[in-house]
């Protein structure tokens, strides 16, 4: 092990960077865009059925191959009169109904009996009869208000939309948009103008506008009128015809490794695959989309999404990202080999604790991911600004970190802070994956603690329950608050609605962690009968899921930073949990930092009306180092999130237990820490 | 609330408007006209590097091309109503973080913005020195 150089740090310099540790913007993942507003939540009735206002329903396959409106129904297709579909779909449809196939990889296989299959290759002939393009982008662009696109079996490339320019010189540098202090993003109108510069297949929703109002306005609730055109395509849907998401690929990758619907491209033609832009009341299903710089599928500004059995393989940033959006629901899905996060719905509006009447309905939800796999990525899901967002019923596993949910990327991410996260009925586990390394298949964005299960950095009033949380060899759940002042970029982005939960914030600057309640989560065990996916061991994330004993502790079940002591109730509150005995005596935590020994309270508080915070300074010295980002000191005051912990129980576990309970100790009673008393002093009062 | 601000050395701004006037440190995939003015690391995209660049175009990056991806982060990652692009993060302390952490083989992929915005965090509560 080498030596440490955190003992060797001056006085100052370590009050300091503990300090700024606080904030631990290595989980802020974020992504640059345009400056964005929430939609209006209320039906746009310009178009008819109204747009938005609510999750979108999906309409049936067989009503398409009908004609039956409202809207017309564009058919893509392979081959002549879509022979190569339809010879595609065929055998899709034999496997399906001899061997079955697996929608998501925790679930048991899906088979399809003869009337189906014969109905859908029924339906599917019908719609090859009219089928008029090969392109999903010709046919988007030949859309309107409630049409639907229907494409059936195949692998959509785009030649035509890869020959497109990027950085196009029709729009750039002219429609690029300028915020406040001079930096350019690309407008709406560059969107629209510019279409497959950024994006394989782009859905323009609404017509230009005005420009956009600069600098943009610090009230983010609706899209100004000036800048909102008519529905041009609301209320569109996209649907694959084959029998499951695989069937359908819309791919931008390149130079692929491997064959089928899980090989990994060299590289990427296009940032996004599939982008759609303030068209309310939209609805994708059945398809995957892989292979992007950016993301799969990216939805902005919309009000009213449903997507439904889709996937997101390969892309070097977010399998799927939602921003500004509401009316939102993300099901039945699948992802993996994402470098940031599978599912990611950033800026979310603020329906929650801070809701205002601007949502007539608030507080709720208004995102919800249910029953996906998001697995094989630095991140399974993660959300940065992510308000009133339910994860529910979902299987994550397999990622460095499983949920990461933040207030530390600010900038250009209006919401601040992020509250009302509701985490429930998920299978949360093995969460052990390791690509801090040479040979990882997956190159990693962001930093992140390698073995976490929850990680909130920065969030009030969540509410996490009903979850099983096991075999993540670090933590099961963090939570830790992040200063205002220590948010990126200078604060808040846009205005900040009252209902900041924290006491006397946002006036005093400590505006997280607050009111945010675990319960009755089973930790460090796995449910009677549970079966790992075998897609646990991708990438070579490792596991202790075998045999019959259903203890699969966690390193640690709840780590909380109990920053900070503001001289009040925080509400904080874990209770009615239960570990891996099976009782609750048997739950672990607070945790200690990087397993050192930490100060009082040792217990996590149970009782969310008289729960207070206290500034802890050995986690403060922890949370130093990891703020710093990764390096390659190892020694027992280090940040140990670069690398997989040793299994819980081992006896390499103890032994770094010891060690750093140790250390710590003897950092304790150092100058430093009464340095970093005393600055934390400094800073708070 | 950006706090007091420090940029980055007067030395590095210069060699950056240097470079900018030679047109000369296009990098990336691009290789279009809109991007032969871009100065920084990494591919280009809509007028800046911040997007994409990563520890792997930083360690390709010449000092010059460096500083200007930091002043283009640093611009793209404050408030989109602040008339300032002005960060608590130095310039140069910028530069060590990412030495530093690109330093790793296996750190290749990390993007330098969303390391920005980890290390920016850190310096409103720096002390003066």
């Amino acid at each position: 092990m080498r030596e440490g150089r955190s003992l060797r740090r001056s006085v100052l310099s370590t009050a300091a960077a503990a300090i700024a540790a606080l904030a631990l913007p290595a989980l802020a993942t974020a992504h640059l865009e345009r400056p964005s507003y929430w939609p209006d939540p209320a039906p746009d009735g310009g178009v008819s059925p109204p747009a938005g206002g609510e999750v979108p329903t999906a309409r049936s396959l067989a009503s398409a191959a009908t004609g039956a409106g409202p809207g017309e129904v564009l058919v893509v297709c392979k081959g002549q009169n879509g022979k190569r579909s339809l010879a595609l779909l065929r055998a899709s449809l034999r496997q399906a109904k001899r061997k079955g196939y697996k929608l998501r990889p925790s679930q048991p296989k899906i088979k399809v009996k003869k009337a189906k299959a014969k109905r859908l290759l029924k339906t599917n002939k019908r719609l090859a009869n009219r089928c008029a393009f090969d392109s999903v982008q010709a046919a988007v662009n030949d859309a309107g208000n409630n049409d639907r696109i229907a494409i059936m079996p195949g692998l959509y490339t785009e030649p035509e939309s890869r020959s497109q320019p990027v950085n196009d010189p029709t729009c750039n540098p002219d429609l690029l948009q300028e915020d406040a202090s001079g930096d350019l993003t690309p407008s709406y109108e560059y969107q629209v103008t510019c279409p497959n510069d950024q994006n394989l297949i782009y859905v323009q929703g609404r017509a230009l506008a005005g420009d956009p109002i600069e600098p943009p306005l610090e009230d983010r609730r609706g899209i100004p009128e000036a800048e909102l055109g008519e529905c041009v395509r609301c209320n569109l849907q996209i649907e694959g015809t084959g029998v499951k998401p695989e069937d359908v690929i819309m791919d931008a990758g390149t130079d692929y490794t491997g064959s089928g619907p899980k090989a990994k491209p060299g590289g990427y033609a296009k940032h996004v695959v599939l982008r759609v832009d303030r068209a309310d009341g939209f609805v994708g299903r059945n398809f995957l989309t892989r292979g992007a710089a950016e993301h799969g599928f990216y939805n902005e500004e919309v009000d009213g999404v449903l997507l439904d059995r889709v996937k997101f393989f390969w892309t070097a940033d977010y399998g799927h990202l939602s921003f500004t959006s509401d009316h939102n629901r993300i099901q039945n899905c699948e992802g993996f080999g994402a470098g940031d996060a599978v599912i990611y719905p950033g800026a979310s509006p603020e329906t929650g604790s801070q809701t205002s009447d601007f949502y007539p309905d608030g507080p709720r939800d208004n995102t919800v991911v249910a029953k996906c796999d998001m697995h094989g990525s630095a991140l399974g899901y993660s959300g940065s600004m992510g308000n009133a967002v339910r994860i529910t019923g979902n299987h994550i596993y397999g990622n460095m970190t499983g949920i990461s949910s933040d207030t530390l990327s600010a900038a250009g991410h209006p919401g601040f802070p992020a509250d009302s996260s509701e985490i429930d009925h998920n299978y949360i586990y093995s969460n052990n994956l390791d690509l801090y390394r040479n040979d990882a298949p997956v190159g990693a964005l962001v930093g992140v603690p390698i073995g976490t299960g929850v990680l909130y950095a920065g969030m009030n009033d969540a509410d996490v329950h009903h979850n099983w949380i096991f075999d993540n060899w670090r933590d099961g759940a963090m939570l830790f608050a992040v200063p205002d002042a220590f948010t990126n970029g200078g604060g808040a982005e846009g205005d900040i609605f009252p209902g900041v939960s924290c006491p006397d914030a946002p006036g005093n600057g400590f505006s997280t962690s607050c009111g945010n309640e675990f319960h009755h989560n089973k930790v460090g065990r796995m449910p009677k009968r549970f079966k790992a996916p075998a897609a646990i061991g991708m990438f070579g994330n490792v596991h202790r899921l075998g045999g019959k004993r259903l203890r699969k502790p966690n390193g640690n079940d709840f780590w909380w930073g109990e920053l900070f002591d503001v001289g009040a109730v925080t509400s904080n509150c874990w209770y009615a949990n239960t570990g891996p005995d099976g009782t609750a005596a048997s739950v672990t935590g607070p945790g200690e930092a990087g397993r050192m020994a930490a100060d009082p309270p040792q217990v996590l508080p149970s009782d969310c009306a008289t729960s207070t915070n206290n500034t802890d300074v050995a986690k403060l010295n922890y949370l130093l180092d990891c703020g710093d980002g990764p390096d390659e000191d190892t020694g027992p005051m280090d940040c140990d999130w670069w690398e997989r912990p040793a299994a819980p129980g081992s006896a390499a576990a103890a032994a770094a237990r010891a060690e750093r309970a140790a250390a710590a100790e003897a950092f304790e009673a150092s100058p430093e820490a009464r340095a970093l008393e005393r600055r934390v002093a400094e800073l708070t009062r | 609330m950006t706090g007091a601000s420090r940029r980055g050395p007067a030395w590095a701004a210069s060699l950056v408007a240097l470079a900018l006037l030679v047109g000369c440190g296009d990098s990336g995939e691009s290789g279009d006209d809109a991007a032969g003015d871009v100065k920084g690391v990494g591919p280009v995209t809509a007028g800046s590097t911040a997007q994409f660049a990563s520890c792997r175009d930083w360690k390709q990056g010449s000092e010059e091309d460096r500083y200007a991806t930091i002043e283009d982060i640093r611009g793209q990652l404050t408030p989109q109503s602040s008339e300032t692009a002005e960060s608590d993060l130095s310039d140069e302390d910028a530069y060590e973080m990412f030495q530093h952490t690109c330093e790793a083989e296996w750190a290749g992929s990390l993007r330098l913005y969303k390391l920005y915005a980890r290390a920016q965090a850190f310096a409103p509560l720096t002390p003066d020195e």
